[in-house]
This record gives structure tokens, C-alpha cells and sequence, in this order.
């Protein structure tokens, strides 16, 4: 197994990939605004489904 | 590498229905690792398209060859695709004849089966998957490092999470595009990966 390369260039922003990909602003702001609630639902489900395991925990102890 | 991003990796990858979420996979693991994948989608018609995808290629410090795909398709005549490595021999040869430091890395689902359909690669470890794609995160893990903030599983299985269940489907939706590898669609999902790095990859949230 060969041995991982490094990678050591800083992390691009969204707007230096979104001028790379060649993506307007307007619609850079859209996708952000995408991403950021779909990434908020599923941390709402990830947490509303820990407090139903451990409701679920406490009852069964 | 004059002009060869340090920040870009070129995916070498089937364009094909049945790995879609393949691709959704290396776009969402490379993006992980502070790189912009890029691909052959992005070309457009102009100059000989060898040309433009030697271009690309070389724009890039990073390549990533699937192989995985080479196998007889279903339209008639049955024919194998030779894109994928006969793309990886354009980098070969390049980095043979003018060393530039780009890393290339070949993956593959099975394992042997390089050795089978390319044995000129023996003596190369291609990095094995399996058949879900959250291998390919793993196999990303295994070929990349950063000193700064290694991406886990956790956040890269997130970000590839949101580029399936959510973002795919909203950007083919605005963009009209009927799959993911048209153009205008891998260039949103790229952005929609960076977004979701930046807000998932510990240590990267900031704006």
C-alpha cells in the first residue's frame, strides 16, 4: 500500500470555486442557501432521532 | 507544474447512469480534501478535444482514474470504453516523460481485476472500493492526507449524503439538466460540495 499523498494547499472558498466552475454569484447564493438548510434538516433529524433513542434507553433501563 | 492548480483534481470516471452516485462520491470526498474535482464534462466544442482534455488534465496536480467501468456496454455493438484508460495513459506517459509532480491515483471495485485488464500496471496498488460508493470515500481517505484537518468519515459521508439525497436533485431541478453529468450540473454539485466541506469539515467553518 502506497503511502497517502499530502495535500497542502489551503482550502478554497465557495466563491474561488464558484468563479473556477465558472457559476454566477447569483446562483452561488442560491446553492449556498441550498446547502446550508439540507445540511440543518438533517441535523435536526440526526438530533431528533439520538432523543428518541434515548427516551427509548431510559424506558427499557 | 506551470499553471497545473494545486487545488484541482481530474476525475477520470465513467459518465454513466448506473454510477451516479459514484460520482456524487468523488466529487463529495475530493471536495473534502480542499480540492475542486474537474472533468471532461466541462469541456466545450473548439479545439481537437485531446487537446482540450490534455489541457484539463495538466491544469490539474491531481488525477483520479476509475477503471472500474471497463467492460462491454449494453448498445450494439457491444464495445469496451477505452476513455478511461487510455486517458490514464496520456497522464502516464506525461509524468514519465516530463516528471511535473502530479499524483495520480487508480481505482478500482474489485480486486485482481487490474491485474486482468491492465497488467501493464502491475507494481501499481490501485486503491479498491468495493461495490458501494461510500468505498470510494474510504479509498480517498487512503490516497490523500492533510496536516492541518485530515476530513474523517463522519463529514465525508455527510457531504456526500447532502450531494445525493438533496443537492443533485435541487440542481437538476433549476438547471433543466436531465443527469448529473452535464456541465452546468457537475460545476453546481462542485460548488454544493465546497459549501458542504466548508460548513462539515471540522475547523473549516467560517462563513
Amino acid at each position: 500500500m502506497r503511502k497517502p499523498v499530502i495535500v497542502d494547499t489551503p482550502y478554497p472558498t465557495v466563491w474561488q470555486t464558484a468563479k473556477k466552475m465558472g457559476v454566477s454569484r447569483k446562483r452561488t447564493l442560491e446553492i449556498i442557501k441550498m446547502v446550508d438548510e439540507s445540511i440543518a434538516r438533517r441535523q435536526e433529524k440526526q438530533k431528533a432521532e439520538l432523543a428518541t433513542a434515548r427516551k427509548k434507553r431510559l424506558k427499557t433501563a | 507544474m506551470p499553471g497545473a492548480k494545486r487545488d484541482s483534481a481530474f476525475l477520470n470516471i465513467p459518465y454513466d447512469r448506473d454510477y451516479e452516485n459514484h460520482f456524487l462520491a468523488y466529487i463529495a470526498g475530493v471536495a473534502a480534501f480542499g480540492l475542486d474535482p474537474r472533468a471532461t464534462l466541462e469541456l466545450t466544442s473548439g479545439e481537437r478535444r485531446l487537446d482540450r482534455i490534455f489541457k484539463l488534465i495538466s491544469a490539474c496536480k491531481y488525477s483520479f482514474h476509475d477503471l472500474s467501468f471497463v467492460k462491454l456496454d449494453r448498445k450494439s455493438p457491444a464495445t469496451p470504453r477505452f476513455n478511461m484508460p487510455f486517458e490514464l495513459g496520456l497522464v502516464v506517459g506525461w509524468q514519465n516523460a516530463v516528471p511535473s509532480g502530479h499524483d495520480w491515483f487508480v481505482f478500482e471495485s474489485s480486486r485482481h481485476r487490474l491485474q486482468k485488464s491492465l497488467s501493464d500496471l502491475n507494481g501499481t496498488d490501485p486503491f479498491v472500493y468495493g461495490p458501494d460508493p461510500n468505498g470510494i470515500l474510504r479509498e480517498i481517505r487512503n490516497a490523500l492526507a492533510r496536516h492541518d484537518l485530515q476530513p474523517t468519515a463522519a463529514p465525508m459521508g455527510d457531504i456526500f449524503e447532502n450531494l445525493k439525497e438533496d443537492a443533485a436533485s435541487w440542481i437538476l431541478k433549476k438547471t433543466g439538466a436531465s443527469s448529473v453529468f452535464e456541465a452546468r450540473a457537475f460545476a453546481e454539485l462542485v460548488v454544493a460540495a465546497r459549501r458542504s466541506a466548508q460548513v462539515l469539515v471540522p475547523g473549516l467553518r467560517k462563513s
